[in-house]
């Protein structure tokens, strides 16, 4: 279903239900895999997933369709996930390097992680990229969305976008080349 | 076609590199979640209608952003303060300041929840639900935000 049936749909009350329904099962695994690789942890990534979509639910009224809903949608999953990441340092105390370490830690010890040691070693080193940085990163390499849309979700110029991800690149490729 | 075996690893180079999701669900996961989005979107709806819960932020938001002020003051100001202009100082202030400052305070919401007491306006049942998990998520934005969306008057 288009977007723009769903949100009218929506608007109606004896259609909201069943279009919340629609929207979920049309979004759920973009926004389950954004989070999924910013969090890494299965159990972060589906209550994030879920809290999205809380918010989407008592929102959704108010959107006024000046960008397009899945940028909507994206932007409040790359906000759940900014800000989970900034309150787990901030309520432990942890630095920068502890919550990566922490974040590496889970890479190897998850059960809901398969892949080969070079696809395992990207990862780890995507996860030395500052929050911002790796979400640009998620976006554009692993996601693959264009530059204007990462630029819709994140407010931010395709400009410095695409600066941002080159560094991200030549980090990674540094970091993996001399692993 | 370059394989990751493929790849020299003196020199690794993005663009060669097979894409690869290395994370993975548990089965039926995408299937469940629907329902299981639905089920706490109308769990919550059903939390926020409690009348109980309506009267406690009515009477515990302004308590909580007095006593957010109060510590603030006390910790910040009591030394430059003469005691004559604190309650100037109080009424000068406005909610919007109080809560742009707890959002960059490192207070969390938890503890300033744990810092009132409902026991004078609460009954036991009340007291149980406002100490549930479904509180605990909720965010004191979430909490402004919802206060306007149900149209509750401080």
């Amino acid at each position: 279903m288009e977007d723009k049936e769903l949100l009218k749909r929506f608007k109606n009350p004896e259609s909201k239900n069943f279009a919340f329904n629609q929207l979920v099962r049309k979004y759920q695994e973009k926004i389950y895999w954004i989070t999924r690789k910013m969090v890494i942890d299965h159990d972060d990534a589906n209550d994030l997933t879920q809290n999205v979509f809380i918010k989407v639910w008592k929102n959704l009224d108010k959107f006024k369709g000046t960008s397009q809903l899945y940028t909507w949608i994206y932007r409040i999953a790359t906000n759940e996930c900014l800000t989970f990441l900034k309150k787990k340092r901030r309520r432990f105390f942890v630095s920068v390097t502890d919550v990566e370490n922490e974040l590496s830690n889970k890479i190897d010890a998850s059960h809901h992680i398969d892949g080969d040691e070079i696809a395992l070693k990207l990862e780890k080193a995507v996860l030395t990229l500052p929050d911002k940085q790796r979400l640009v990163f998620n976006m554009k390499y692993f996601e693959e969305l264009k530059y204007q849309q990462i630029a819709e979700i994140t407010d931010t110029s395709v400009g410095s976008l695409k600066a941002s991800y080159h560094h991200a690149v030549k980090k990674i490729e540094e970091i993996l080349s001399h692993d | 076609m370059n394989t990751n075996k493929d790849i020299n690893k003196h020199s690794f180079k993005l663009d060669s590199f097979e894409k690869k999701n290395i994370y993975t669900v548990p089965d039926r996961y995408f299937e469940e979640l629907q329902s299981n989005i639905q089920a706490t979107v109308i769990e919550k709806k059903q939390f926020y209608q409690l009348p109980a819960f309506n009267l406690g932020l009515k009477l515990a938001l302004p308590t909580t952003l007095v006593l957010a002020f109060i510590v603030y003051a006390g910790f910040f100001k009591s030394e430059q303060l003469p005691v004559e202009n604190f309650d100037t100082m109080i009424s000068a202030v406005t909610t919007e300041d109080l809560v742009a400052y707890l959002e960059d305070s490192e207070i969390s919401t938890e503890e300033i929840i744990d810092n009132i007491s409902f026991d004078d306006i609460m009954l036991k049942d009340e007291m149980d639900i406002l100490n549930s998990d479904d509180l605990d998520d909720i965010n004191l934005d979430e909490m402004i935000d919802d206060l306007e969306l149900y149209d509750i008057k401080i």
